[in-house]
């Protein structure tokens, strides 16, 4: 792996810069936009997804259709999913249509990463690499939404970071140098959208930026798990790395988030984030 | 009976036409090696282990001989376990979602002795190309009994003409394969 990350080091440092500065532009300029207050639910949402969607176009280019491999639908579900849950934050879905949604968007993301695989699975094997990987990401889905409801955005912004970059180190212990640049472009988007929710403390995380999350670190991880050498167990401490953030205090929109309550996210996080990728390093060297 | 005698003459005549050879590609005696620069730096080169398909070799029209290829993609071996692992990966050959690499014919044109141009569709990554390579005839032979049969190429792809893209400057877009098959007639 030392050639690996020899020869990724700058273009890591490139490709994660761009995404972090696209999703703080997008961010502040919208957040202005909206001005204080907790109106735009969306906008942190928007802005991480700008960030990915930079960071794979620095990677992989731009999107053509349809894509040439799995890894290359992530810009259309990170569309698709930007598009559906703006509007839950916008309107406001009633519990069925969310989760209808949330369903869908994972059956997506899963589709898209494991039906070029699927014609060699059994029947069975074939359900359990849907079922399973859907239904952990609605778990935890659902539960970073209950819990980041009542906590500071940047609460859930930190614990989604560190995900993030987890799963971006593990991926690149895992061989894939790609997968891996991709994960920092997504820690960086979130890096940044944690600037914007500290300066507009009253900004939520909304349902968007959570939607976001989930599903592009669900695709990272099956990305590693099903076309590189990801182990289950890394991508399984990853997934659930973000619900973290229901250590932070619960606080009233109009507080502000303190260094100690994301220092004590971030760390909570980061064990789980540490332990990934510990076991992803390969026995080998080269 | 005139009619007769004079068909029978003309047909035998005739010079005998052979048929078509069909030969298996022997995986053993088979290989095909690949040259990539490092960095712009070094050339560096690495084989696939399991080269397997068949040759249908017409020696008196060769524009009707075919030749298919099939190249397992996790057989390569690169003579590092990791860097073999990376180039299996999403980031190069992507052996989980293209487990083949795929050559078929579509041409074979003679060009003199024992060449030939021979033109077909190379999959590669997923993605068919159209690509024409000079082919050498290098020998026959016999392995315990069978009749052999040898051919040998060496032509270059672009990388990303196939969809792999990643990490350009640090491993050459284009690659030099060169491909030299053993096939043994089948029965």
């Amino acid at each position: 792996m030392q050639a690996a990350v020899d020869l990724t080091l700058e273009d890591f440092v490139r490709t994660a810069l761009a995404p972090g500065a696209t999703a703080a532009a997008i961010g502040l300029a919208l957040s202005l936009l909206a001005g204080r207050g907790r109106r735009g639910a969306w906008i942190l949402g928007l802005s991480v997804a700008g960030g990915a969607l930079v960071g794979q176009i620095r990677t992989d280019g731009f999107p053509t259709f349809p894509p040439g491999d799995g890894i290359r639908w992530i810009p259309f579900l990170v569309a698709g999913v930007l598009a559906l849950f703006a509007t839950d934050d916008a309107l406001g879905f009633r519990p069925v249509p969310r989760l209808l949604a949330r369903l869908a968007a994972l059956g997506a993301a899963v589709s898209a990463l494991s039906l070029p695989l699927a014609a060699r699975w059994e029947r069975n094997e074939t359900a359990i690499h849907f079922a399973i990987p859907i239904a952990a990401g609605l778990v935890v889905w659902v539960s970073l939404d209950r819990l980041a409801r009542e906590r500071k955005a940047a609460a859930g912004t930190v614990a989604l970071l560190v995900a993030a970059t987890g799963a971006s180190l593990a991926n690149l212990f895992a061989y894939s140098a790609r997968i891996a640049q991709l994960g920092g472009g997504l820690a960086s988007a979130f890096g940044a959208a944690t600037a914007v929710a500290l300066v507009f403390r009253s900004r939520p995380l909304g349902r968007t930026a959570a939607a976001v999350g989930v599903t592009v670190l669900l695709s990272h991880l099956l990305g590693g798990v099903l076309y590189s050498y990801l182990p289950v167990a890394s991508a399984a401490l990853l997934l659930a790395t973000p619900l973290a953030v229901g250590l932070a205090p619960r606080r009233r929109p109009e507080e502000p988030a303190t260094i100690r309550s994301l220092l004590v996210v971030g760390v909570a996080a980061a064990i789980p984030a540490a332990i990934a990728v510990w076991l992803a390093v390969p026995p080998s060297d080269y | 009976m005139l009619t007769t005698l004079a068909h029978l003459f003309v047909l035998g005549s005739t010079p005998a036409i052979a048929p078509a050879e069909s030969y298996e590609i022997d995986p053993v005696h088979s290989t095909l090696i690949f040259k990539v620069t490092h960095l712009n730096t070094t050339p560096f080169r690495g084989r696939f282990n399991q080269v397997e398909g068949t040759v249908v070799f017409d020696r008196d029209n060769p524009a009707k001989s075919t030749v298919e290829v099939i190249v397992t993609a996790e057989s390569v071996d690169s003579n590092a376990a990791g860097r073999d692992r990376h180039l299996k990966s999403p980031d190069f050959l992507d052996v989980a979602q293209f487990p083949t690499i795929e050559f078929k014919s579509t041409k074979v044109t003679a060009k003199g002795k024992d060449a030939f141009e021979v033109t077909g569709d190379l999959k590669l990554h997923g993605v068919t190309k159209s690509i024409t390579v000079n082919v050498t005839k290098t020998g026959e032979g016999e392995m315990r009994g069978t009749p052999i049969i040898g051919f040998e190429t060496v032509f270059t792809v672009k990388r990303s003409d196939h969809g792999m893209t990643f990490m350009l400057e640090g491993l050459g877009d284009e690659v030099e394969m060169a491909l030299g098959i053993e096939a043994r007639r089948g029965r």
